[in-house]
């Protein structure tokens, strides 16, 4: 069909998958979508030079890999077996060298023009590796591709530093704490006014040989976390790939398992951020100088609900303070805070928790 | 404690003896025998029970007529690809018939994730906060991680209070704990709606294996209500105590999680829109 469009390369090419639990079906289709992105990768590889393109590109190959009608054509299937735990496909492939090219540009532009005008709020990320001996790995490509893959889901992305560093020196991370400790540095150190964070770590667990090849499994944990309220999302599994040696095989299972991951994540995102624009912000309102023996807690309450805030609960914390859990149909915390201090006039800005573990407004009351 | 990869792949695949399974992303081959009066018969009956294998992965599996375990599972046709009769076998005038069944995880999954999204658009405020501690083992993430994936799969949105997730201490007795926590959630932190509070005690067990104790409480934290109450104890054997101590950690995260979101589901439906 697309013979018609320009130029077109044709090849045979070979993709390898790893046999688990002994699900033939899955490895076969694994092993062709292989062997079509390597195809992809390499047609597009000739475009690309410098880091941030290669992630880019990557995020291009999956696109390109993913659409069945256009770009690359599968003209039949050569030879495909097992060979030990793997699973070997050679198949004849075409592709449109016009139509890669234009969505390569297309694409790029787009990802470009989302990095500067993205209504979307921005997401951090961070994401940390270990080898199959616990020591910490250069994840470098592995963060600009999972940038790019976010940022291709609708955000300004950016990498969070702090927070990566914090995870390279850590090597608990079945402690709650932990993670706790993550958001909380994730909030107080943002890089360029994000609302999320997306965390991961792959760990490897296993690489052993097979013939002349490897097969690596990776563990992918991954959360988003709102950084202007409680909401998170996580992303948990195992991947494995093959390779022609130790590394390729862990790179190329680190690559499906940060793929996976981030279009999980992305998604869930989006979904938050849309939930965000119909529903609006979620947060909690803190109040102090006020007693709960006090009526005028209720006419706080009322003038909230005459913001449009919808109150859940209320509340009088163990140390005294007026606490309220609000919607409120605003883009943004300081929109809220504005908005009360306009129309409230006994709330006056109060003391903001450096230390708290969540973004909270806090007002005093006079 | 380095722990053998197999036994990572192990508990993965804990509830799941008997079929093949990778990631729910499209068709996968599962086995399964029926054993009914008539060929006819047996064939959708191990339709029907390849269908339920790859179900359980994502609901608690029930055999209430009305829970959404069952509902699913009498749908089974729409989700059988190929099928293919691997041996066939007569005794007693019953019929088993042992089949190679493709089914379509990804859709039992949209699924189940659609009748959560639907319960989610009952009720908008719809959101999970997990406070668990974990007695006997430091990997309580283990734990949250399944909560997680059991409360998404519904259609909750799970948020994170790390201000009282800090305050868990391993200290208290379990109801101690239990009555610290729900007032600590209820008096200070108001935008938690609904919290799942309790305690895992896992110990080993003899020389491989483990023993836990479980109970968790699903709290609707507006009418200070429990949705339901899960009590359960588990044991787990694996080639050392350390992977019996894992295997039975995620299959008591796992049941519990997966029962108190269905319970919670249905409550919340019951409750309508607040």
């Amino acid at each position: 069909m697309f013979m018609a469009t320009g130029i077109c390369s044709a090849e045979v090419v070979t993709g390898y998958a790893a046999i688990t639990n002994g699900n033939i079906e899955t490895a076969r289709e694994q092993a062709r979508n292989n062997a079509m992105r390597a195809f992809v990768e390499q047609e597009i590889g000739v475009q690309i030079n410098s880091q941030m393109d290669v992630s880019m590109g990557m995020v291009i190959r999956d696109k390109i890999s993913k659409e069945s009608n256009g770009y690359v054509k599968l003209n039949r299937v050569i030879n495909e077996y097992e060979e030990g735990g793997i699973f070997v496909s050679k198949i004849d492939v075409t592709a449109s060298d016009t139509l890669i090219r234009i969505d390569l540009r297309d694409v790029k532009r787009s990802l470009e023009m989302l990095s500067e005008n993205s209504n979307y709020s921005g997401v951090a990320v961070a994401v940390s590796g270990r080898d199959e001996n616990g020591r910490v790995e250069d994840m470098a490509r592995i963060n600009y591709y999972v940038q790019d893959k976010i940022q291709e889901a609708g955000f300004r992305t950016v990498v969070n530093d702090t927070v990566r560093s914090y995870m390279d020196r850590t090597t608990d991370f079945s402690n709650l704490n932990v993670g706790a400790e993550i958001r909380r540095l994730a909030r107080t150190n943002r890089e360029a006014e994000e609302n999320a964070l997306v965390r991961g770590t792959l760990n490897t667990v296993d690489v052993h040989s097979v013939g002349s090849r490897y097969v690596a499994t990776v563990n992918a944990s991954f959360e988003l976390v709102a950084l202007d309220s409680n909401y998170s999302a996580s992303f948990s599994d195992y991947f494995s790939a093959v390779g022609r040696d130790r590394f390729d095989a862990i790179a190329n299972a680190e690559e499906i398992a940060a793929r996976t991951a981030s279009e999980n994540l992305g998604r869930k995102a989006l979904e938050y951020e849309q939930s965000k624009i119909a529903r609006g912000i979620k947060t909690t309102i803190v109040i102090t100088g006020i007693s709960n023996t006090d009526p005028r807690a209720e006419d706080i309450l009322q003038s909230l609900e005459g913001l449009r805030c919808k109150i859940g609960r209320s509340s009088f914390n163990s140390r005294g303070e007026f606490v309220i859990a609000v919607s409120a149909p605003y883009t943004s915390l300081e929109d809220l805070r504005r908005e009360i201090l306009r129309s409230i006039p006994s709330l006056h800005r109060g003391i903001d928790n450096e230390t708290s573990y969540s973004e909270k407004l806090y007002f005093s009351f006079q | 404690m380095k722990i053998s990869f197999w036994a990572l792949v192990m508990s993965c695949l804990f509830f799941l003896s008997g079929f093949e399974i990778v990631h729910a992303e499209s068709m996968v081959a599962v086995q399964a025998v029926g054993v009914e009066s008539n060929e006819s018969q047996a064939v959708e009956s191990a339709k029907r029970q390849a269908v339920e294998k790859i179900l359980a992965r994502f609901l608690a599996p029930s055999k209430d007529p009305n829970s959404d375990f069952q509902k699913i599972s009498a749908r089974y046709r729409e989700f059988v690809g190929g099928f293919e009769i691997t041996k066939k076998q007569k005794s007693n005038g019953k019929i088993s018939i042992y089949s190679k069944v493709q089914v379509d995880a990804e859709k039992i999954q949209s699924t189940v994730q659609s009748l959560g999204k639907s319960a989610q658009e009952l009720n908008e405020d719809l959101e999970a906060c997990f406070l668990i501690r974990v007695v006997g083992s430091n990997d309580n993430a283990r734990v949250y991680r399944s909560c997680n994936d059991s409360f998404q799969r519904m259609g909750f949105r799970v948020v994170n209070s790390d201000e009282v997730l800090t305050q868990i201490d391993g200290d208290s007795s379990s109801e101690k704990f239990f009555d610290r926590l729900t007032q600590l959630v209820y008096q200070d932190f108001p935008e938690i709606t609904m919290a799942v509070i309790g305690e895992i005690e896992v110990e080993k067990s003899g020389e491989d294996g483990a023993n836990s104790i479980v109970h968790l409480r699903a709290i609707d934290m507006l009418s200070r209500r429990v949705i339901a109450d899960f009590q359960e104890t588990y044991r787990a054997r694996g080639s050392n105590s350390d992977e019996s101590i894992m295997l039975v950690l995620d299959k008591s995260a796992k049941n519990s999680s997966e029962t108190l979101a269905d319970k919670s589901i249905n409550y919340f439906r019951k409750e309508g829109s607040r």
